[in-house]
């Protein structure tokens, strides 16, 4: 579903309910009712709230309290960010002010204006960064192989100078223990016979 | 797998091809992503000469880590986060030089409050491209903090929890960072849209 109109019927539904918006504005919120089961629960739910409950507040004090909480409220409830008791606050505030509705209203438009900028100015930034990090990105991989392949060439060269120094070693013993056995003096073997 | 098919996949899937050193998914969410994040160095540091280096660096450090995120879901907050980190690196480097005054202020209320209109020795800007300029004049003149929520938000599009996790305060305080910024960008702008 999309977004961007979730967003929007979500903040123009408690005047919808209230009879508050243009014919136009009544067939779209209508066609996307269809379409979107989220926003058609949110909906039932709004209604059920409106016929069932009406907040009711006692003195000017809560009235008061209340208005600065919905004002507070009203670029989270645009943003959907409400838990859902709070957005039922705000949508219950909105419904039943006229100053409220121009608030909305002014801060949708900034919303909406603000967006637009942001696009376009999106649009003048040529960079396009893709190429030159994945080049980047090749030759890092190419280096750690690189790497690993000294490394494991590294250990083989040490195993194998360890190998000859050690044979080498071996055969040098060898040879001076044959060289020594080959000075035995004759007379002895004359003796036994 | 055919370029066409990249462009047309979501961001979680091209991370998950990404991780298993797959170029041209990475190629295909840088493309996804540049923009968004030059245009917010552009707005965090309006001074600073180096943005397309900056923006090169979070995409380097973003190639590198990638495969290090655990939650794919998670991949736009982190991505901000690592924005986020280079701009107090950027902040800090600044800071080192003679004749520099900090950017930031200890007590929000009254930074919002003492923030004077930055075109007021301009004429009234009655086009709406210049306006659109305008606007991003008056986001760069914000306080640090509230720059940042708006930023993360209308920009990055990230979610008010999601701010919440990548800047390290508490959701309330976002949400009237936000609420608060927009109300100063709107009483900057009234003059221009009434002229």
């Amino acid at each position: 579903m999309n977004k961007r109109i979730c967003k929007t019927v979500n903040y123009i539904l408690p005047l919808y309910l209230e009879g508050r918006v243009n014919q136009e504005q009544k067939y779209e919120i209508e066609r996307h009712l269809i379409d979107c089961p989220e926003c058609f629960d949110k909906f039932c739910e709004l209604k059920r709230l409106k016929d069932t409950i009406r907040y009711r507040l006692s003195t000017e004090e809560e009235k008061y309290l209340e208005r600065e909480f919905c004002r507070n409220n009203l670029s989270a409830f645009i943003d959907n960010e409400l838990s859902k008791e709070d957005y039922f606050r705000v949508a219950n505030y909105i419904a039943e002010s006229d100053y409220a509705k121009k608030e909305l209203d002014d801060l949708v438009k900034f919303e909406n204006f603000l967006q637009q900028s942001i696009e376009e100015k999106k649009e003048m930034l040529n960079n396009d960064f893709s190429k030159s990090i994945s080049r980047k990105m090749s030759f890092e991989r190419f280096k750690k192989k690189i790497m690993s392949y000294s490394k494991i060439a590294a250990i083989l060269a040490l195993i194998v100078i360890v190998a000859g120094l050690t044979g080498y070693f071996i055969s040098l013993s060898n040879s001076i223990v044959s060289t020594k056995t080959s000075e035995i003096p004759i007379n002895f073997n004359l003796q036994n016979q | 797998m055919f370029t066409n098919e990249y462009k047309n996949m979501s961001i979680k899937d091209l991370v998950k091809y990404a991780k298993d050193d797959d170029t041209e998914a990475l190629e295909e969410i840088i493309k996804k992503v540049q923009k968004n994040i030059q245009l917010s160095f552009v707005c965090l540091c309006p001074d600073s000469p180096d943005i397309s280096d900056m923006t090169q660096e979070v995409l380097l450090k973003m190639s590198k880590n990638i495969k290090n995120l655990k939650n794919d879901d998670y991949f736009k907050a982190w991505l901000n986060k690592i924005v986020l980190n280079t701009f107090y690196t950027y902040l800090r480097k600044k800071q080192k030089l003679p004749n520099c005054t900090s950017a930031d202020e200890c007590d929000e209320n009254s930074a919002l409050c003492t923030i004077k209109d930055p075109c007021q020795n301009v004429e009234a800007k009655v086009c709406n491209n210049e306006l659109k300029e305008t606007i991003f004049e008056m986001i760069k003149h914000l306080p640090k903090s509230f720059r940042i929520a708006i930023i993360l938000r209308e920009i990055a599009g990230l979610s008010y929890d999601e701010i919440s996790k990548v800047t390290g305060v508490e959701l309330g305080t976002v949400k009237s960072r936000i609420a608060r910024s927009r109300y100063k960008l709107q009483e900057f702008l009234e003059p221009y849209i009434n002229n």
